[in-house]
């Protein structure tokens, strides 16, 4: 994890640079970009693998209907259109009170980087809708589809997975904006709701409540304070850096 | 269903497994006509398309 995130900080520099002044590691590091790219995408195939991989070693605690020994591709598979999803949603938030930032090359392109991500994201959604009903058989798992954890995992499935799919899709067709951002915030939605079922709710299913973990209110106030702190830094980064406009010195040079 | 030995469970399974998989490209393929359906037609090569 602490190789990925310096990956992606490194991938970020010339930015930094940009806005400092510093032209010549500016320019070293803008050369790396290819490489650099390469090893952010295998190591994040590794890090989302192996969160999931962590609950490959529980097969008793967690529900029957989330564990799989193909956790790990789960999680892996899922996290393609929760990242194209996340860019569309934070780039619709974004877009709002940083439109003044943007220049014409960011709008003009705006439209076209949704319709491509949006078919990006039916296709993988599609493929982790297959690969879901895929763990499932392996399993033989389908006797759990008339409990009430069948209930709850149909509606992660078909309403946050398979609903977006094609809400993607038609989008995708229809070359319709809107629904693509919705089919965006239940994407993100669902995919949080996953990792909840897996870690939180569907774990230990078979305890009492009084005996199950639930965070106690200094851990969900800590995990809000990590996403103002978040928020707080891309704010101030997104006002002084070049991000969604050319630095006057660099014109044409991404 | 009753499973005598793990070949039993195995063999239920994995053909159940096979016939998804065959749906699923069934399924794909009609995914990817209705989602491009509307697309334009790319001519990479117009001067071929003449003759």
């Amino acid at each position: 994890m602490f190789l990925y995130v310096t990956t992606l900080a490194v991938e970020f520099s010339p930015a930094m640079f940009e806005w400092l002044g510093m032209k010549n590691i500016r320019n070293t590091i803008h050369k790396l970009t290819l490489p650099l790219t390469v090893f952010g995408v295998v190591l994040s195939t590794l890090h989302q693998s192996s969160l999931g991989a962590l609950y490959i070693a529980v097969p008793s605690k967690l529900h029957p209907l989330w564990y799989s020994p193909y956790l790990a591709i789960l999680f892996f598979v899922s996290s393609i259109p929760a990242g194209l999803s996340m860019v569309i949603f934070e780039g619709t938030l974004a877009h709002k009170p940083w439109h003044h930032m943007m220049d014409k090359t960011h709008l003009d392109e705006h439209e076209g980087v949704i319709l491509g991500f949006s078919r990006g994201a039916a296709i993988s959604l599609g493929a982790y809708f297959c690969v879901k009903l895929v763990a499932m058989a392996y399993d033989n798992n389908w006797s759990y589809l008339a409990t009430g954890w069948g209930a709850w995992w149909l509606l992660e499935v078909v309403g946050f997975v398979l609903v977006p799919c094609l809400m993607y899709a038609i989008g995708s067709r229809e070359k319709n904006i809107p629904l693509i951002k919705w089919a965006a915030g239940l994407t993100v939605l669902g995919i949080i709701l996953n990792r909840l079922n897996v870690s939180l709710i569907a774990f230990n299913w078979q305890l009492p409540s009084s005996q199950r973990y639930i965070p106690s209110f200094y851990e969900i106030m800590f995990s809000v304070f990590v996403v103002t702190l978040g928020v707080t830094i891309y704010r101030f980064i997104v006002s002084r850096m070049p991000i969604f406009f050319e630095h006057p010195d660099y014109k044409d040079a991404h | 269903m009753e499973y005598y030995v793990y070949q039993d469970f195995m063999l239920h399974t994995k053909s159940i497994t096979y016939i998804l998989m065959g749906l699923f490209v069934l399924g794909f393929w009609g995914f990817w006509a209705f989602m491009t359906s509307r697309d334009e037609e790319i001519h990479k090569f117009p001067e071929h398309d003449k003759e």
